[in-house]
């Protein structure tokens, strides 16, 4: 057991991947010598050499049509686009081509690849280098969808999206890379489609995903201490889905909040409100509802991006006026 | 207008939705989770006091209700030594002519207390019959005393008669053995009274209800027709001799079909 930062332990789960199976290559902006913008590949290059970690130049559609060409022949990439925002600037390779291609050739080629990406707000970093994508991700048929929220769980889930064989976005918060953790030591491999009851809790279920984590914890310690029982699920993998966790959570609270940093319209937390009206409209003591960001572009001003994302204010807040009224 | 949050982003320029006004809304409004709870246990949500926020029902009244509703009374039954056995019998009769004409009570009336003189008449006891009649709910009971010197319409003429009790003929008054319990247009089909002091038959009836039944046409056939039939139960005190309740029940009954089919005497 080690105490490893988030950052650290995108790197050991890459790492020990690559020490497994001499097919995992990564490729990325600065990711080889520099050891990532981030520093999230930070020792790779000096462990498994320059054939198997690739400086590419400054071109995300470059990137991620070499990463889907490899995965395509034989290898299984784990490329980074830089900031998740990046994304629309090779959207149509990601949607038309890494999505559909194991689907188009009637699953005669499999697309094990990993795109790994600095993602969500909180760093002053503005409108164009802050936003939280997963909703983007997730309405494409044909990817995966992770954000993990712990180091420990950047460990497992990166393993158990290299080892899967379909194309799997990886989210990593920036603004937990600097967040510490504690690791077990070995080899840690994980299972996409599983969420985490961080907190249990019998008054309320908070879902929570990302940086929202800690912040939902927070908020429930906060809830706590005036007599509010909430239990904080994290979510972690949006596609696939741990639809039995939270549906049992909700079976057992009767009220569903999702802390989502997503702009409102269209987020995650949207797609499970409507799994829940669904599959356990008779559990709900009272509506469902979202903590979202509201739907604007994120501010760089520290006040404002402060402001308008959740908080573990804006969340404990929320949920004591819903449970009180 | 303020505009609620989870509205705003849909309206850059437009215009807000219509919001329900807190006057219209029902008093009480129960969530899905109390409505199924209370579905599941057998409570009636309206008659519940709700203790949550703004005087809502939690699941937690639901329960409570639920569990004092499964208490044992404290009704003078349940006292020791005041326990009665009884035995009910329940059956459903067709009484579409009969309920065209205001006699069903009466026929009902008349129909038991044929029955529990039967009963009597073969056990040498007391003939003199009186009943007591309960219902429609909210008047008072009233008493038929003799009743078994009475026909059907003379029970009617009792029964409408303003200054009951009164006699079927000449007689001192006894103590009702027969209660007869009409819950017609309360909903309910019938119920099992309680058997009060000297009466040891209890019937009861409720709402008439009309459904397809098979009838014999004209021209000696069958065909599906629209009929209307009641519940009847029947209650009978243990120790009522020579008495099962489904045996009395089995004679009103046949009683009540010779009244809708006129054959009656």
């Amino acid at each position: 057991m080690a105490q490893l930062s988030y950052r650290d332990a995108v790197a050991r789960g890459i790492a020990q991947e690559m020490r497994r199976d001499e097919r995992v290559v990564v490729v990325g902006e600065d990711i080889a010598g520099a050891g990532g913008v981030f520093k999230t590949t930070v020792g790779l290059l000096d462990e498994f050499g320059p054939k198997r970690v690739i400086d590419t130049p400054i071109s995300e559609q470059a990137i991620l049509g070499a990463a889907m060409g490899a995965a395509m022949t034989g290898l299984r990439p784990v490329a980074e686009i830089m900031f998740s925002d990046f994304f629309a600037v090779c959207w149509d390779i990601v949607v038309n081509q890494i999505a559909k291609t194991r689907y188009m050739t009637a699953g005669q080629v499999t697309m094990p690849l990993v795109i790994k990406t600095g993602n969500g707000g909180g760093l002053r970093f503005g409108a164009q280098h802050s936003q939280s994508i997963e909703n983007w991700a997730m309405a494409i048929p044909g990817l995966k969808v992770v954000t993990p929220s712990t180091a420990e769980d950047v460990v497992g889930l990166m393993a158990a999206a290299i080892r899967d064989d379909d194309p799997v976005i990886f989210c990593e918060h920036k603004g937990l890379y600097a967040a510490k953790g504690e690791v077990p030591d070995g080899e840690i491999i994980d299972t996409l489609g599983t969420a985490k009851v961080r907190r249990p809790g019998r008054d309320a279920t908070i879902l929570a995903l990302g940086m929202m984590v800690p912040r939902a914890l927070a908020a429930a310690e906060d809830l706590a201490t005036r007599g509010i029982d909430a239990e904080v699920i994290d979510v972690r993998s949006l596609v696939p889905l741990d639809t039995r966790t939270i549906l049992d959570s909700v079976a057992r609270t009767g009220r569903l909040f999702t802390v989502e940093e997503n702009p409102q319209l269209l987020g995650w937390g949207a797609e499970i409100a409507s799994l829940v009206a669904d599959e356990a409209f008779w559990d709900l003591d009272g509506p469902v509802q979202r903590i979202t960001t509201p739907h604007i572009p994120l501010p760089s001003a520290d006040s404002l991006e402060d402001l308008v994302m959740p908080s573990a204010e804006s969340v404990a807040r929320t949920v004591e006026k819903a449970l009180q009224s | 207008m303020s505009v609620p949050p989870s509205l705003a982003p849909f309206l850059p320029g437009g215009r807000p939705a219509p919001r329900a006004s807190g006057g219209h809304r029902p008093r009480q409004v129960h969530s899905p989770r109390v409505r199924r709870l209370a579905h599941d246990r057998g409570v009636h949500l309206g008659g519940l006091t709700g203790t949550g926020p703004r005087g809502r029902v939690t699941t937690d009244d639901v329960n409570r209700a639920a569990s004092m509703a499964e208490l044992p009374l404290a009704s003078p039954v349940a006292a020791p030594g005041t326990v009665r056995a009884c035995h009910t019998a329940v059956t459903e009769v067709e009484v579409t002519r009969l309920t065209t004409s205001p006699d069903l009570l009466a026929c009902l009336v008349e129909s038991s207390v044929r029955t529990v003189r039967s009963v009597r008449a073969a056990t040498a006891e007391v003939v003199r019959t009186t009943v007591s009649v309960h219902g429609p709910p909210g008047g008072a009971p009233r008493t038929v005393v003799n009743a078994h010197d009475l026909g059907v319409q003379g029970i009617q003429r009792v029964l409408g008669a303003a200054d009951t009790p009164l006699n079927g003929s000449e007689g001192q008054a006894s103590r009702p053995e027969l209660s007869v319990h009409d819950l017609r247009g309360t909903g309910v089909l019938f119920d099992v009274p309680v058997l009060e002091d000297s009466v040891v038959v209890a019937l009861s009836f409720g709402d008439v209800v009309d459904r397809p039944t098979v009838v014999e046409l004209p021209d000696g056939g069958r065909g599906i027709g629209i009929g209307s039939f009641v519940h009847l139960a029947l209650t009978v005190d243990e120790h009522l001799a020579g008495a099962s309740a489904a045996r009395l029940l089995a004679q009103v009954r046949q009683r009540l079909e010779a009244h809708e089919s006129g054959r009656s005497s």
